[in-house]
């Protein structure tokens, strides 16, 4: 599982969801805070399609944190004011940035393909409801 | 005549932030989780106005100010305003976008089809009286109905991503439309550096995603009225989620997901200007570009032909780049507007006493 894909997953999942999972890692791991949590701006930088240059679109408010697990560095970052979830998120980064111990990881990454399967499903209720709007408009007289 | 400061009044004001509170004379008090949830356009405009990201703190805000969308941008961008700057995304892709509504005005067939979503246009605009007294509950209920109808369909099968290629991207391949190489030009911050003239494309867009709603539709409003030579043709809108992505901070080679944002996107197709036969045979086709956060159609709309208007000549309003960059700006304009409202004691009496010199002088010459 790529960077992008375990942080999308954490990204999406709840505070105790996070949680639930970073425990896993407090029970095997010693972990110490390297940088106190604390909000950050990420400027968002967009590419419009007509001439296909970049601009800034705005801001987005995010919680950022660096911890040790086991003293290995973890990032967590997640958009918004969560604290905990970004403690949680680089507790989780950290561990998967150990050298080694597969089975334990497997554990971690299992339980992130259980909340991606989650997340798919509670967007696929909407993604059905917003697929029934699909219209076919038809031009009068042809 | 320079500034001249005012003091005094501090028990004045100490009352009347007071009675703030006193007008606002809410029996129940309403949550900003109830705000985020129920005002979720009005939330859209004032992140938006703000250049700011944040569904709570808008919501906050919001419920700061007894719902004045002013007072609110004001609040979130003074409070970005404390908050460092850590980090640049990486650029959002928006023809990945995840839709939740996706129109053509342009085409009737579009591949991936024309998806209504949720949306007003369509809706009877005759006031719900069933919502007044008690009646959430009923609403609730029939959300609740809704979602438990679509799930007797196959969720899991049908209920995919909705993700869908751009209408342009065929104008394109029929070289209808100019295919254009990417261009990386680093962009220009209007947040940070002073605007000047003529202004580099990144500092117009980012100035229209700023700017107020109200404004930017008026430019296009005028534009498409006769001042100004844009009346374009929605060649599509979309409103969906985009994965906002950075570096990941320990190894830059890799990269991380922060989080899904709700932004709408629009694409306007403007024929040439054409006056005479000759003009119409050589007709052809440009594009003007919108993209704002959250759900909110017509300024999207309105950005994108106020992006195609500055590329046309002329004498119009919505033609002249320093009067459409520099007047847009929601804090700017209120503040400026507000501020006649403070002490000009000094100023005022100096005008007076210009008025009374220049009144005596005719009366003595009158005598």
């Amino acid at each position: 599982m790529t960077k992008r894909e375990v942080s999308r997953i954490l990204a999406r999942a709840s505070k105790e969801e996070v949680a639930e999972t970073a425990s896993i890692v407090y029970e095997r791991c010693r972990v110490q805070i390297m940088k106190q949590p604390q909000k950050t701006l990420v400027m968002v930088k967009a590419r419009e399609s007509i001439k296909k240059s970049l601009f800034y679109l705005g801001e987005v408010l995010a919680s950022e944190c660096m911890v040790l697990v086991d003293g290995v560095k973890g990032a967590g970052m997640i958009a918004g004011d969560d604290f905990e979830k970004a403690v949680a998120a680089a507790v989780i980064d950290g561990f998967l940035n150990l050298e080694g111990r597969q089975d334990e990881k497997k554990v971690i990454l299992d339980r992130l393909l259980m909340l991606e399967n989650r997340q798919a499903e509670k967007r696929a209720e909407l993604n059905l409801a917003v697929q029934k709007s699909k219209v076919n408009f038809n031009v009068m007289g042809e | 005549m320079a500034y001249v400061a005012v003091t005094g009044g501090r028990e004045a004001i100490e009352q009347s932030l007071k009675l703030l509170e006193i007008f606002r004379d809410s029996k129940t008090d309403i949550s900003v989780s109830c705000i985020k949830d129920n005002m979720g356009l009005l939330i859209d405009k004032i992140m938006s106005e703000a250049g700011f990201y944040s569904r709570e703190y808008a919501a906050l805000a919001l419920k700061q100010c007894e719902g004045s969308v002013e007072e609110a941008v004001f609040l979130l961008r003074a409070y970005r305003s404390t908050l460092p700057r850590n980090y640049y995304s990486l650029p959002v892709d928006t023809s990945k976008m995840r839709l939740i509504r996706r129109i053509s005005a342009a085409f009737k067939d579009i591949p991936g089809g024309q998806i209504l979503g949720p949306t007003y246009d369509y809706s009877h605009r005759l006031l719900d009286f069933s919502l007044m007294d008690g009646e959430e509950n009923n609403r609730q209920q029939k959300k609740k109905e809704k979602v438990s109808e679509d799930t007797g369909r196959s969720v899991a099968k049908e209920g995919y991503d909705i993700r869908c290629g751009r209408v342009t991207d065929i104008l394109k391949k029929e070289k209808v439309l100019a295919e254009t190489e990417e261009d990386n030009t680093p962009p220009f911050d209007v947040t940070s550096d002073v605007l000047t003239f003529p202004a580099p494309r990144s500092a117009r867009l980012q100035t229209f995603a700023r700017s107020d709603a109200g404004f930017l539709g008026g430019v296009a409003y005028s534009s498409m009225r006769g001042y100004g030579a844009v009346h374009p043709t929605v060649s599509e809108l979309r409103c969906g989620y985009v994965e906002v992505c950075i570096p990941y901070v320990l190894d830059e080679s890799e990269e991380i997901c922060i989080g899904d944002i709700l932004v709408t996107e629009v694409e306007a197709l403007v024929p040439s200007h054409t006056e005479t036969e000759e003009e119409f045979d050589k007709m052809t086709l440009s594009g003007g570009y919108g993209l704002i956060f959250g759900r909110n159609e017509n300024k999207a709309i309105a950005m994108s032909i106020a992006d195609a208007s500055l590329e046309t000549e002329g004498n119009t309003p919505s033609q002249d780049e320093e009067f459409v960059l520099t007047h847009g700006d929601c804090l700017e304009m209120s503040g400026f507007i507000s501020h006649l409202k403070l002490p000009h004691y000094v100023t005022f009496q100096s005008k007076l006493d210009r008025v009374r010199i220049q009144e005596d002088e005719q009366e003595e010459k009158n005598d």
